[in-house]
């Protein structure tokens, strides 16, 4: 659900986007629809676009959703009026039918006329689609949509909470080995590079902006990243395991994260035991700090990639996010847990 | 010849017609082109209607004999020995005939203007053509005309509107009928001198036909307001339908328009009229009879726009090249001060803008250089009378005029002129409709029998058009078309189906006669006949809210649903009823009772045919779109219809697309001869798969296709979604041919992807498909009917929701 704000920043990207002297764009609001308008209208300057609430008539047939639009517009004649067009921008008109439910029909009806009196293209017959905004609004990496902060502050919680632990642990002489074998290079000793990530993950100002390099693997989860960035899904259960041992995490029912869907997209062909929980959580973190750092990465570069659909990207990050926040928690909690047993 | 020739100076024009067609058909092909300078000078000799007349039958005479023909003008210039002669006797008996003509209209075809008001008005059209060609009878011809036609639109209309009382129409209906019969009075005469007057060549010609016209509009909007019914006040009534008719106010000239203004009360259209339109109408006859290269073609095509109380008029020019038209924007509202609009005016290229603009709209208008040279403001000083307003109106379209006549080989095209037809109203004008002999031949097959049939095509055929021509009433029977779109522009179109939706809001039980009394009330006062051929446009609407509230309430299926299909069925024993949509089979609804379906037959409706390269729909349609001076080889007509299969929307959407491209390529305006290879290039080079999702015009349809394709699509449209799927497949699979044989077709249909996305017979698929203009099978093999909508298919992406 969008807020009105970025409602209209939708709307008016979409407006450009889109050649046509009508842009219809179907919106969907739980809340107050008819305070959504009215800050809309608040907003919109001297932009023509025009938020409409539908009331429950019509949109049940696709043979006549043409119809039914221009019956609307009829219904709001009002507040076309009410605009002052002398003012007006060359941008295409924008109605924004804002709705309850979605737009569940298939569109294709013949065109109807609009009303004599519509601006611009009164009486004229105007072929229109209604378009949804949470899919046909496109938008670049960097919206606001994709939380990147969050979503970056998440890897340093998430860091900072794997560095406790890993220091923890090595301290007490728990099996890093195996994960040492595959992240210290010749000569590095464990606690120098524990010590030394430390001191960079302090040294930053501010978590939202956390970009650890893979090029100067200083912070642990450039290491990390490294690990899962030269093996293949089936490789990945193996380094998992030995991430999990230098943890050393207690088994609790906190280890049961549900898998990030990029997780679960990139699993193993070689079944996992459902129950054994120890390594799906290794796999789940180490594929889903993976996901969170491209997308972080992606982000910087918003240019070069393509727009996608605001719903998409909604849901991808939420995905991400919340799982990098409760792969955190069950690290603290269950390193907590332990400290207590 | 002299025979000829002293026959017309005597005046026997027929007994010199009858000879000179013996002659014609007395040549040979020896003596063909020994003959023809004789022939051309006999022919030449007559007045205009024979000499059409006779020049077309001997064109036809020497294309039989295969002698090469000379090159087509538009009949010969009469030659000096042949000055015709024409009396005032002559003027005497053209006045009895046409008060002779109307009374027939009166007493026997009163309001049938599609039919007979036409061909009368044609015929008065010829009859006065050929009169006034001797100059000092044109006053009194033109006299006769307005009077009569005057008397005539008022006892007509009063006679209808008693009619109409009488057989119980309440007095808002009967009023609203006569407004439509007015409008539609209104349009024959400027339709068919739009008509007339785009084949003159000379100031001569085009006057003539356009002062006809005027004398026909002064006489029918005199005579209207003139009508006297119970306290019916026809001329206020006039003034407040205006926005309706005043587009016909730029066609009225001098005398004319003021006699029309004067019927009117004081009002601001009034002033409108008086001040803007008559001097600009003087300006632009003098524009007219000036020009030397550029002929103006008159009268041009004018419109009106209430929500900015605009009227343009735009008057396109024959030049021998093709140049921009000239456009004229009135501002009929009293102190219109709204300057965005005015600049909206300079923006779309009007070479004039009038109106009464008040000071501070002046300033800003003074301030623009877009618009101060162009615009007249009657209110400033100098512009209060029309003399001075006319002498400035004339400076600025003759600069319009000449910026427009020196056309060079150098010249490049630079104008889109495709996009003058107007594919985005909701009434396609006369002049820019083709005549469909082939819907009145459908209609004409199914029309004796008795049934329920169904007529089907793919969206912006051209269906709506073509059924509401067919409005008719031919003997025993009366066609009456009515549609359930409820913005239909068609007047009382919606008749039928508002009933119906009235019952279906208020839920109450569908009376016993509901279907034969709503269609009697339907049918004009007068009209009524034994068998009725009801046609239902967007028929599908109908059905859906029927099955909606039958879903929703299982006791309206038994107090509305039912009963209507039984009703429908009943109707159509002694009636016709014809489903116009775009699936076949949207009256399958409550199927385990519906009487209906079974009875309903699917006839294919056919899209613009183009049988013969000379004179075809689609030709027609081509013409229409692409003027002269572009010249349509046949092999580029022939080459466009494989591509649009006779399509309307996509045609005319897919030649405007053409023409931005030819613009593009710097075409000269010296060579606009359009061959198959330009429209091959076009096609390669714009329709290929990669570059046809970029072509706005069709962005309408590739949307919809991708709507048909998708989930929702599937469930509630699956008739649609397995034919554009099908289509997408042969497209798919075949993208040189867009072909696939009978049996690669049928193993699509039964292959794992066919059995989730074609849930019918495929045969029927197959069949309905084709009778709906989806798909075709010739040659044994399965396409698309209309190639660009393969090419659309094959790259459409089914929309997928969240």
């Amino acid at each position: 659900m969008l807020q009105p704000e970025r409602a209209l920043e939708v709307v008016t990207d979409l407006m450009q986007s889109h050649p046509g002297a009508v842009q219809v764009v179907w919106c969907r609001q739980d809340g107050d629809r008819h305070a959504f308008c009215e800050r809309i209208v608040g907003l919109r300057g001297t932009l023509p676009i025009f938020p409409l609430p539908l009331r429950g008539e019509g949109f049940d047939d696709p043979n006549s959703v043409a119809e039914d639009v221009v019956r609307l517009v009829e219904k709001h004649r009002a507040v076309f009026e009410a605009f002052d067009w002398n003012r007006a921008s060359n941008a295409a008109i924008g109605i924004l039918i804002v709705s309850r439910g979605p737009l569940f029909l298939p569109q294709g009806s013949s065109p109807a006329a609009f009303p004599a009196w519509f601006p611009r293209v009164g009486g004229q017959v105007v072929p229109v689609l209604v378009a949804d905004v949470e899919t046909v609004a496109e938008v670049r990496l960097d919206a606001p949509e994709t939380r990147i902060g969050e979503i970056r502050a998440g890897i340093y919680a998430l860091e900072s909470a794997l560095l406790g632990r890993l220091a923890s642990t090595q301290h007490q002489g728990h099996g890093f080995d195996a994960l040492g074998a595959l992240i210290l290079a010749g000569e590095e000793k464990a606690h120098g590079v524990l010590a030394e990530a430390r001191r960079y993950l302090d040294s930053i100002s501010d978590p939202r902006g956390y970009r650890p390099s893979l090029k100067l693997p200083v912070s642990i989860t450039a290491r990390l990243l490294r690990l899962v960035a030269g093996c293949t899904p089936d490789q990945l259960p193996h380094r998992a395991k030995a991430l999990m041992a230098a943890l050393s995490l207690p088994d609790s029912a906190i280890l049961r994260v549900p898998e990030s869907v990029p997780a679960l997209l990139c699993r193993s062909t070689n079944p996992i035991d459902a129950r054994d929980h120890q390594l799906r959580f290794g796999c789940n973190l180490l594929q889903t700090l993976f996901a969170a750092h491209s997308l972080s990465t992606a982000v910087a570069h918003a240019g070069d990639y393509p727009r996608y659909p605001l719903a998409l990207l909604q849901a991808t990050s939420f995905t991400i996010l919340t799982t990098l926040r409760e792969l955190e928690r069950a690290i603290s909690l269950a390193a907590a847990l332990h400290a207590d047993a | 010849m002299e025979k000829v020739e002293r026959l017309v100076s005597t005046v026997k024009p027929a007994e010199a017609e009858a000879l000179v067609t013996a002659w014609i058909g007395s040549v040979d092909s020896a003596g063909m082109e020994a003959a023809t300078p004789f022939l051309q000078r006999a022919i030449g000799m007559f007045l205009p209607k024979r000499r059409a007349r006779l020049q077309s039958l001997w064109l036809a005479r020497i294309e039989k004999n295969g002698y090469p023909p000379p090159r087509p003008s538009q009949g010969a210039a009469p030659t000096k020995a042949a000055v015709p002669v024409v009396r005032e006797s002559n003027v005497r008996d053209f006045a009895k005939e046409l008060r002779l003509r109307l009374q027939k209209l009166s007493d026997q075809y009163i309001f049938q203007w599609a039919t007979r008001y036409t061909t009368e008005v044609r015929e008065c059209f010829w009859d006065a053509a050929d009169l006034c060609v001797e100059s000092s009878l044109a006053p009194a011809v033109l006299d006769h005309i307005y009077r009569e036609f005057r008397e005539h639109t008022r006892e007509a209309f009063e006679t209808h509107m008693v009619q109409c009382r009488e057989a119980g129409e309440p007095r808002p209906t009967v009023v609203d009928k006569s407004r439509r019969g007015l409008l539609r009075f209104l349009q024959i005469p400027v339709a068919t001198s739009r008509e007339r007057s785009s084949l003159a060549r000379d100031f001569v010609g085009i006057s003539i036909w356009s002062r006809l016209c005027s004398a026909m509009l002064r006489g029918i909007l005199i005579g209207y307001s003139r009508v006297r019914h119970e306290d019916f006040d026809a001329s206020a009534y006039l003034l407040e339908i205006a926005p309706e008719w005043c587009d016909v106010l730029p066609y009225l000239y001098g005398d004319d328009l003021y006699s029309v203004a004067n019927e009117l009360p004081a009002s601001a259209l009034k002033d409108a009229a008086v001040r803007c339109i008559h001097p600009v109408a003087t300006a632009i006859e003098r524009v007219a009879r000036d020009g030397e290269r550029l002929i103006l073609v008159l009268p041009g095509e004018s419109r009106f726009s209430a929500a900015v109380g605009r009227l343009e008029y735009t008057i396109q020019m024959a030049s021998g090249q093709k140049v921009p038209p000239i456009v004229v924007h009135y501002y009929l509202a009293p102190d219109f001060a709204d300057v965005r609009r005015l600049e909206e005016s300079a923006y779309r290229g009007a070479a004039l803008v009038i109106g009464a603009f008040p000071n501070e709209t002046q300033s800003a208008i003074q301030r623009l250089s877009s618009l101060r040279h162009i615009t007249i403001n009657t209110n400033s000083q100098g512009f209060r009378d029309s003399t001075g307003t006319a002498e400035r109106a004339t400076a600025v379209l003759q600069r319009a005029a000449l910026g427009r006549g020196a056309v060079h080989q150098s010249v490049r095209l630079t104008y889109n002129w495709a996009k003058e037809f107007p594919l985005h109203t909701p009434v396609i004008t006369e002049e820019y409709r083709v005549r469909r002999p082939t819907v009145r031949t459908l209609l004409g097959n199914v029309e004796r029998r008795n049934g329920v049939h169904v007529w089907c095509s793919v969206r912006r055929s051209g269906k709506s058009t073509a059924c509401f021509a067919l409005e008719s009433t031919t003997g025993a029977s009366i066609v009456l078309a009515q549609t359930t779109a409820p913005t239909s522009p068609y007047p009382g179109a919606t008749q039928f189906f508002r009933a119906l939706d009235r019952i279906l809001r208020n839920e109450e039980p569908l009376p016993d006669e509901f279907v034969n009394s709503t269609v009697r009330d339907c049918i004009p006062a007068g009209k009524a006949r034994s068998k009725v051929v009801l046609i239902l446009d967007e028929y599908e609407s109908m059905f859906h809210r029927i099955n909606a509230a039958a879903l929703r309430d299982t006791e309206l299926r038994y107090t509305i649903a039912q009963p209507l299909l039984s009703q429908l069925v009943a109707f159509s024993r002694d009636n016709l009823l014809i489903f116009v949509g775009q699936r076949p089979d949207a009256h399958q609804i409550l199927l385990d009772q519906n009487q209906l379906s079974p009875f309903v037959q699917q006839n294919q409706f056919p899209l613009f045919e183009h049988h013969s390269p000379d004179a075809s729909e689609f030709k027609d349609l081509l013409t229409k779109v692409l003027p002269e001076p572009f010249n349509l080889d046949t092999t580029f007509v022939q080459e466009v219809y494989g591509e649009t299969g006779g399509h309307p929307y996509l045609t005319v959407g897919i030649l405007v697309s053409f023409v931005e491209w030819l613009i593009e390529q710097q075409r000269s305006t010296a060579n606009l001869t359009l061959h198959a290879e330009d429209f091959g290039t076009f096609v390669k080079q714009r329709l290929s798969a990669d570059h046809i999702a970029l072509v706005s015009e069709l962005g309408w349809f590739y949307g919809v296709i991708g709507e048909a394709l998708s989930d929702e699509g599937r469930s509630h449209d699956p008739w649609l979604h397995a034919v554009y799927w099908t289509m997408q497949q042969i497209c798919t699979l075949n993208p040189g041919s867009f072909a696939c044989s009978h049996s690669e077709y049928r193993e699509l249909a039964h292959s794992a992807a066919g059995r989730l996305h074609v849930g019918y017979d495929p045969d029927y698929v197959l069949r309905s498909a084709s009778e709906a203009n989806f798909l075709t099978i010739r040659d044994e093999m399965v396409m698309p009917r209309i190639r660009l909508l393969g090419r659309l298919a094959a790259v459409a992406s089914a929309r997928t929701s969240l």
